[in-house]
């Protein structure tokens, strides 16, 4: 009896990573073996709240979170000097016009690397809600609309976004060259930078301005020899790379509620009491009653693609973001894309993941689902901040009042789930146990050199 | 350089087929595992394989369907046949993000190129076919 018992968890545990989780070299590594608790035929006994064999496959493929996936488009992800040089970067200010924004006015490690505002503002305020980089590393697209395939090419967005960093990508090549200590390390790790002192060649400020042909820093792009334009190109791509593989650092995956599905595993009820009664309750809910899994699915909590939520748009009127219906064709253009000449694998993958894309009306008005690790120390919430707090979140989707109109591109499934006070506290008490910051101490600042120390370097060629 | 393939623009006429699918037999249902099942056209005149490369179709990541198309008569492949295929979640009121490629492999089969579903639940793959300038379709559900 025991045998068969044993047998019929071995058969549910394939058939958890075949039909609902990722394979385990993505999202469900480690998952595959069930504690005694889910061998039991009932419901568990060692929880707070019972929960049915259904519930306990469904929680068992939701932690652990593995290491963030590979990035092939960028060769120098995983290269500890090239992170270094990144935590460098993200926190110099010399990379915006006026020299007064970083990467960390809008991705500040002390409010969740957030900015705890709406929306977020660099040199101006911005449209949108500056997402946190906890876990973006997982992601499949970037920005709410997912306009960049990559980590290192989204990083380039805001550096020369005139309401962001507003700088330019030969201003950025003469910054680094300038500073010995920066040529160095950037040349270390990219190879020589092109000749920037030759200042004919290469004018103190360029870019490429599409939609203002007029603009000086077009201008002075267009009047650059192809060549230079594109080995300019090659600093700013590199410049990404690196902030990207700094950001692939920012992982939370410790949670409170990893310890309790490790308890679930181990039958350990010290472990299991890793979540409250009313947090075990919410974690039902999220499962069952209000199916918040079904876009917020895996171990990092998100389906990693688009859906709208009907949220009305923070300063009223209609709902003229367009979302994922612009970001579609801004990827498939960006000369900066996992198929492009900076992309390190501009094949296979990376062209199934930009050729096969397909824009339609369905696409308006969409965002990215983001992932739920940390969510409590991140607000506010939704792509415009448009709501304070967790329990805001719920109520929205309980209610949907104050939502925009239903119509044929929103989520048909998204139906009022009336919740009542006591759930909607249960359901924030479950999204508070995905805290875990443990990572951020030595991120939170930009290290003394951007070159990695030499014993480090040593140990990373070792 | 930035690669693009050109996408099928049919959405027109797959709306007429959709119309003429309206007395398409109860769908298949299948839980999470297309192995080769066979389905029988609206027509009649064929008879549909489906297969998914892996097995079972894995979640969140990308997979392809291989699609048999077969002579419901003779039993004879037909290689000359036309094949459109969608994906869509009725439950949802949507489909997938991307626009799949059905690419002929010879022999009556077809390879359907960049599928990829992102949630769990009921999908269904409508698989329209233009045979002898006769359209017929099949429509296959697949939970997740």
């Amino acid at each position: 009896m025991r045998l068969l018992r044993l047998l019929s968890g071995v058969s549910v545990a394939l058939a958890i990573a075949g039909c609902s989780a990722p394979p385990p070299s993505s999202a469900n590594a480690g998952g595959a073996s069930l504690g005694a608790a889910v061998l039991d035929d009932g419901p568990t006994t060692l929880t707070a709240v019972p929960f049915e064999r259904s519930e306990v496959e469904r929680i068992l493929a939701l932690s652990p979170l593995p290491p963030p996936p590979a990035d092939p488009t960028n060769r120098h992800a995983d290269d500890p000097r090239a992170a270094h040089l990144g935590q460098f970067l993200f926190f110099d200010t010399r990379f915006s016009a006026g020299g007064v924004v970083s990467c960390a006015n809008c991705h500040d490690p002390n409010t969740g690397w957030s900015d705890g505002l709406q929306l977020g503002i660099g040199i101006d305020e911005l449209d949108r809600h500056s997402q946190t980089l906890w876990n973006a590393a997982y992601n499949r697209w970037f920005f709410w609309d997912g306009r960049a395939d990559s980590m290192w090419s989204q990083a380039l967005g805001p550096l020369e976004d005139p309401r962001e960093h507003g700088g330019n990508r030969t201003g950025f090549a003469h910054t680094i060259a300038a500073d010995p200590e920066l040529r160095s390390a950037y040349e270390s790790i990219f190879g020589a930078l092109p000749a920037l002192e030759e200042g004919e060649r290469f004018p103190a400020a360029a870019r490429p301005v599409a939609d203002d042909p007029e603009h000086p820093e077009n201008v002075a792009w267009e009047s650059m020899g192809e060549a230079d334009r594109e080995a300019v190109d090659v600093v700013f791509a590199n410049m990404g790379k690196a902030l990207a593989a700094f950001q692939r650092k920012i992982v939370s995956r410790h949670s409170r509620f990893d310890e309790f599905v490790e308890g679930l595993r181990e039958s350990n009820p010290t472990k299991l009491r890793s979540l409250t009664a009313s947090a075990q309750n919410g974690l039902k809910l999220f499962l069952g009653k209000a199916n918040c899994h079904l876009c917020h699915q895996g171990p990092n909590f998100t389906d990693r693609e688009f859906h709208n939520t009907r949220i009305a748009p923070l300063r009223g009127g209609d709902a003229y973001d367009a979302g994922r219906y612009e970001g579609i064709a801004l990827v498939q253009s960006s000369p900066f894309n996992g198929t492009s000449v900076h992309s390190d694998a501009p094949t296979g993958d990376s062209e199934t993941k930009i050729d096969y894309l397909i824009q339609t009306g369905h696409n308006w008005g969409e965002f990215k689902t983001p992932s739920l690790r940390n969510v409590a120390v991140t607000a506010p919430y939704m792509h415009q901040g448009q709501l304070a707090g967790l329990r805001d979140v719920v109520r929205h989707y309980s209610t949907f009042e104050g939502a925009t109109p239903i119509h044929q591109h929103a989520e048909t499934i998204l139906v009022p789930l009336n919740l009542s006070e006591g759930e909607i506290d249960d359901l924030v008490a479950f999204l508070q146990s995905l805290t875990d910051e443990s990572a951020s101490p030595a991120l939170s600042s930009a290290p003394a050199s951007p070159a990695l120390p030499t014993d480090e370097v040593s140990r990373f060629r070792n | 350089m930035i690669r693009r393939r050109s996408t099928l623009t049919l959405l027109p006429f797959l709306a007429a087929l959709a119309a003429c699918a309206a007395s398409t037999p109860a769908p298949t249902l299948v839980d999470g595992e297309l192995t080769g099942q066979r389905v029988v056209s609206s027509s009649g005149a064929e008879e549909i394989t489906l297969r998914t490369i892996p097995q079972p179709i894995p979640l969140n990541e990308p997979f392809e369907l291989v699609v048999g198309v077969f002579d419901a008569e003779s039993g004879a492949p037909c290689p000359e046949a036309e094949v459109f295929v969608r994906a869509w979640m009725p439950d949802h009121g949507h489909g997938m993000f991307r626009q799949p490629e059905v690419v002929p492999a010879g022999s009556g089969t077809f390879e359907v190129k960049g599928l990829l579903f992102h949630m769990g639940g009921r999908w269904e793959f409508s698989v329209d076919i233009v045979r002898g300038g006769l359209a017929s379709s099949a429509t296959v559900e697949v939970h997740l």
